[in-house]
């Protein structure tokens, strides 16, 4: 993206710069969650390729009052076409030291993880993860927390997403040390 | 909040219209906590899927929706990581687990523990010659200090085989009487992860007998009642059905007997689980590279 379609692309965003700029980083992070959420791997460059092409176009664009949909419509195409050259890669087959330890390493990089977690995150990560009385389990720690359900849900997937990024970290260490 | 949730629930098993799809789409692009929210929603989709408790049909469109999602099957990957740990600790983290006491508070239980063995000690001198025996039958039992668990279900024995490999070991079941343990080949089914990485496996020649294990996940374990698999390749092929799956190494696992003299070549293995109501679901098909050298090791990972 040059600069001159990086500024079509603020001024589609807003007609005061500053608050296009905001506007910019905000849309970026929600993009790069929603490619994540659509099972990308690779999210934050395909958010850029989104508004690389959103950027191109923002000249036609500009007489939409609102862009979101446009991005979308961008997000989901760009997303397509990722998915489409991932399942090409894929075919070729390529024995691999990594396909057989990693589930070993995965479950233990899940253990390690577990423990940047305080004794009672892990305690409430755990037993909502339970499937024995996971019903029964779910209402107690509501009970115990003083807090409905959905506020629950939100609660574990924060501490969830922190076990996440750690096992994604040590993973990303591992292939990195093998390369 | 519940429509929200069903909304979200629908999105995420790909039940959504296209305008309604993309009306939500844009809110999440709009709305950081619906983001958030959704992801969170996913999560129990995936943890209802790893446990087999989703509906034949939501299991059907997440099974597909997983398909084209690497990072969504990281994520069940990590889903049933955590459920596995939390099964090793009797799947009764919080709720039932004492609370850890601090070493003041465990000095303070011991020197009242002490205290009321010594009292005991000097009621029971004090009065043993005025007392009959004690009635143990009709007593009615003490309370017992700590909370008592229920019983502990079965466990999977630690540690678990790696789950998306293909390595051959010698099972523990293996029956006394067998002329020749088998050359075994593991492969972990619906774990998704490593797709596209299709293993290759060196079958020596001179193999007496090779066996094929399959690795289950519990949610298919106990959705299905029976399983069927199919393996084509360069030689026969070979159907299985109504396979029944056996523990093996705290993993559910099928087992199939190959041909010890099969074909070098790239294979496909297909299985499919037989419902209660006998409907057949497919649950994963798996590549797989066969070698027949003589000079490499059989059951050395790479």
């Amino acid at each position: 993206m040059n600069r001159e379609e990086f500024d079509s692309l603020l001024a589609l965003l807003d007609a005061d710069r500053e608050a296009a700029g905001r506007k910019y980083e905000e849309i970026r992070t929600r993009l790069i969650g929603l490619f994540k959420l659509w099972g990308c791997t690779e999210s934050d460059s395909q958010a850029d390729e989104t508004f690389n092409r959103v950027a191109r176009k923002a000249a036609e664009v500009r007489e939409r009052s609102n862009p979101l949909p446009f991005i979308v419509g961008v997000a989901r195409k760009v997303f397509l076409e990722w998915l489409r050259k991932q399942k090409r890669k894929d075919r070729i087959p390529e024995p691999s030291v990594q396909a057989e330890e990693e589930p070993d390493y995965r479950l233990e990089h899940v253990r390690k993880c577990l423990e940047i977690l305080t004794a009672e995150q892990r305690r409430l990560l755990l037993t909502y993860h339970a499937d024995e009385q996971r019903i029964r389990s779910r209402k107690i720690l509501c009970e115990q927390l003083g807090i409905p359900m959905n506020a629950l849900r939100i609660r574990v997937h924060r501490l969830r997403k922190k076990v996440e990024t750690c096992v994604e970290e040590k993973l990303r260490d591992l292939s990195m040390k093998r390369f | 909040m519940r429509d929200h949730d069903e909304l979200l629930r629908r999105y995420l098993l790909g039940r959504l219209e296209t305008e309604e799809r993309d009306l939500l789409e844009e809110r999440l692009l709009r709305e950081a906590d619906l983001l958030e929210e959704a992801e969170a929603v996913e999560a129990d989709l995936l943890d209802d899927y790893a446990h087999g408790r989703l509906a034949p049909d939501e299991r059907q469109q997440l099974a597909h929706r997983l398909a084209s999602s690497p990072r969504g099957r990281e994520r069940l990957a990590l889903v049933q990581d955590l459920g596995r740990i939390a099964s090793e600790k009797n799947g009764r983290v919080l709720p039932f687990q004492r609370r850890e006491l601090s070493r003041f508070e465990r000095a303070a239980a011991l020197a009242a523990m002490l205290t009321i063995a010594v009292l005991s000690a000097w009621v029971a001198t004090r009065t043993s010659d005025l007392v009959s025996p004690p009635q143990v039958a009709g007593t009615p039992t003490p309370a017992p200090s700590q909370p008592v668990r229920p019983p502990v279900p079965p466990v999977a024995p630690t540690p678990l085989p790696p789950r998306e490999v293909i390595a051959e070991s010698t099972p523990q079941e293996t029956p006394a009487p067998e002329p020749a343990a088998p050359l075994v080949l593991q492969l972990a089914l619906s774990t998704l992860r490593g797709e596209g990485q299709i293993p290759v496996r060196n079958v020596p020649p001179g193999t007496e007998r090779v066996q094929l294990h399959l690795l289950l996940n519990e949610g298919d374990k106990s959705y299905f009642t029976s399983f069927q698999a199919t393996v084509r390749g360069p030689g026969p092929e070979l159907h299985a059905a109504g396979l029944e799956a056996r523990e093996i190494e705290g993993r559910w696992t099928l087992v199939l007997d190959l041909d010890p003299k099969l074909p070098e070549g790239s294979y496909e293995v297909e299985v499919s689980g037989v419902t209660a109501a006998g409907d057949i679901e497919p649950i994963d098909t798996k590549e797989l590279d066969i070698t027949r050298n003589a000079s490499a090791a059989a059951a050395t990972p790479d």
